[in-house]
């Protein structure tokens, strides 16, 4: 996908790193105690360093394998934070984010499939409705609110 | 309806289908059309009979990809007349793909080639638009014009395909044609300096996508640059110097990083405005193009950069 990827995920790289991206994370008594956000936040920063290892693509051809990839280890990470068992509001909140993105992320791979573009963008503006982020914040995962550190 | 119902229905539809014919595959129909009041003459006919790609089309269209197919018709007394069947897929004003489907009749002689008007498909067929195909001049290329939904022409270009071959319904992506060649060379962009000098505010910014996505940030701004409406822009601004050789430098924030680019060879005719990108400096290599229009002080165009497009919508602040 040519500059854009390179410009933009430049940017994560550097949030990322500037936040300590696969550090330690916070704790929050609604989750289920500090043993859950450590394990949490340690899942998190496995799938973030998996995502960043992916090869961006530079055309169409290669966004599908990028899709189905970036699925795999969000629906990974998924099952890890299910098994860890949080058992806050705000931890139910995350896990339900993550589980709407893997379902999301498989749809847009369909669209990548039958190259539907313009649905591919519609999927990714779903996404970002999801605002992880602010999930994984409320719940107490610092780690997990990071976004990936992608090299460009 | 229960499955055992629902094979005996589809199995009789398949039948009907198969049974009068539809010529439409991926394509549109192209049978069941009368005779035309006038026909193009067979010898004029021949060299545009044949399945073809569309492999460039004017960006203005909106068309991402498409496929066509160009016969005589069969089976109807009288004269053999062209008849053709086109596939496009269309960026609709959400930005998101829709195949149309379109019938080509009736074909008639234009000046250096043919015309036809493409009719949408169903009952009722309307006008959309006009295709006009120039006489091939080798066996394999095929140019023209498309004016659809009274937008338009925009040149396009077919590429034919050989018997053997098919894109199965998914043709490739066709090169997007700018409008540079036929752009205004009158330096910079307008008559007069003092009226596009100064600095320019970035109207559209939308906010980061990706600021709250954690670990989907990555996939949300891969998808959304592959998208029709290019990558969101959450900043942004111009300036314009004039002088002897007009330029501008713009800056775009995108993705939460900061990126400068450099316009030369400011150019204007009407309300067109154009320019050449530079990533670096000014006098560093072209790595895009700037395509906009002028409505009193908004400035609304695409830069496009190494392979990035940003939509954008500035104004004129003096």
């Amino acid at each position: 996908m040519k500059r854009l990827a390179l410009l933009a995920l430049a940017c994560l790289a550097l949030a990322a790193s500037a936040a300590g991206c696969g550090g330690g994370g916070g704790t929050d008594s609604s989750s289920g105690g500090g043993e859950f956000a450590a394990e949490a936040n340690a899942a998190c920063a496995r799938a973030n360093q998996k995502v960043a290892a992916l090869p961006l693509p530079q055309d169409e051809e290669r966004l599908l394998p990028y899709l189905d990839e970036t699925e795999a280890v969000v629906e990974a990470l998924q099952r890890e934070i299910a098994a860890l068992g949080g058992s806050g509001g705000a931890a139910k909140a995350y896990l339900a984010g993550l589980q709407k993105s893997v379902t999301v992320l498989n749809e847009m791979s369909n669209a990548a499939r039958s190259r539907n573009i313009g649905a591919v963008s519609e999927f990714a503006n779903q996404l970002a409705e999801l605002r992880l982020a602010v999930l994984a914040e409320a719940a107490g995962l610092a780690t997990c609110a990071k976004a990936p550190a992608v090299q460009p | 309806m229960s499955r055992g119902r629902l094979i005996p229905v589809l199995a009789a539809l398949a039948l009907a289908v198969g049974a009068v014919g539809v010529a439409r595959a991926t394509t549109g129909d192209t049978t069941g059309f009368p005779p035309p009041k006038v026909v193009v003459p067979v010898s004029t006919a021949v060299p545009f009979e044949g399945r073809y790609v569309l492999t460039a089309v004017g960006k203005g269209a909106n068309v991402r990809s498409g496929e066509m197919k160009i016969e005589f018709s069969e089976g109807s007394a009288g004269p053999q007349f062209l008849v053709g069947g086109l596939q496009l897929d269309e960026y609709n004003s959400a930005g998101q793909l829709e195949i149309g489907l379109f019938s080509l009749y009736p074909f008639t002689e234009a000046p250096g080639g043919v015309t036809a008007p493409i009719l949408s498909q169903g009952l009722g067929q309307v006008s959309l638009g006009r295709l006009v195909l120039l006489t091939p001049t080798n066996s394999t290329e095929l140019k023209g014009e498309l004016g659809l939904h009274q937008a338009g022409p925009f040149p396009v270009v077919f590429r034919r395909l050989p018997e053997e071959q098919s894109v199965n319904g998914s043709p490739p992506q066709a090169k997007q044609l700018t409008e540079t060649s036929e752009l205004p060379s009158a330096p910079g962009w307008g008559p007069s300096p003092a009226e596009y000098e100064g600095d320019y505010e970035l109207t559209d910014a939308a906010p980061d996508p990706a600021s709250e996505a954690a670990v989907l940030a990555p996939v949300i701004l891969v998808a959304q640059g592959f998208g029709p409406g290019g990558v969101p822009v959450s900043g942004g601004r111009m300036t314009v110097s004039g002088g002897g050789s007009p330029s501008a430098e713009v800056t775009l924030e995108a993705g939460g990083q900061s990126r400068t680019y450099h316009l030369t060879e400011l150019a204007w005719r009407g309300d067109q405005r154009v320019a050449k990108v530079h990533s670096d400096s000014p006098s560093g290599p072209v790595v895009g193009s700037f395509e906009g229009r002028q409505a009193g002080e908004t400035l609304k165009g695409t830069l496009e950069a190494e392979g990035v497009r940003y939509n954008l919508s500035f104004t004129h602040r003096g």
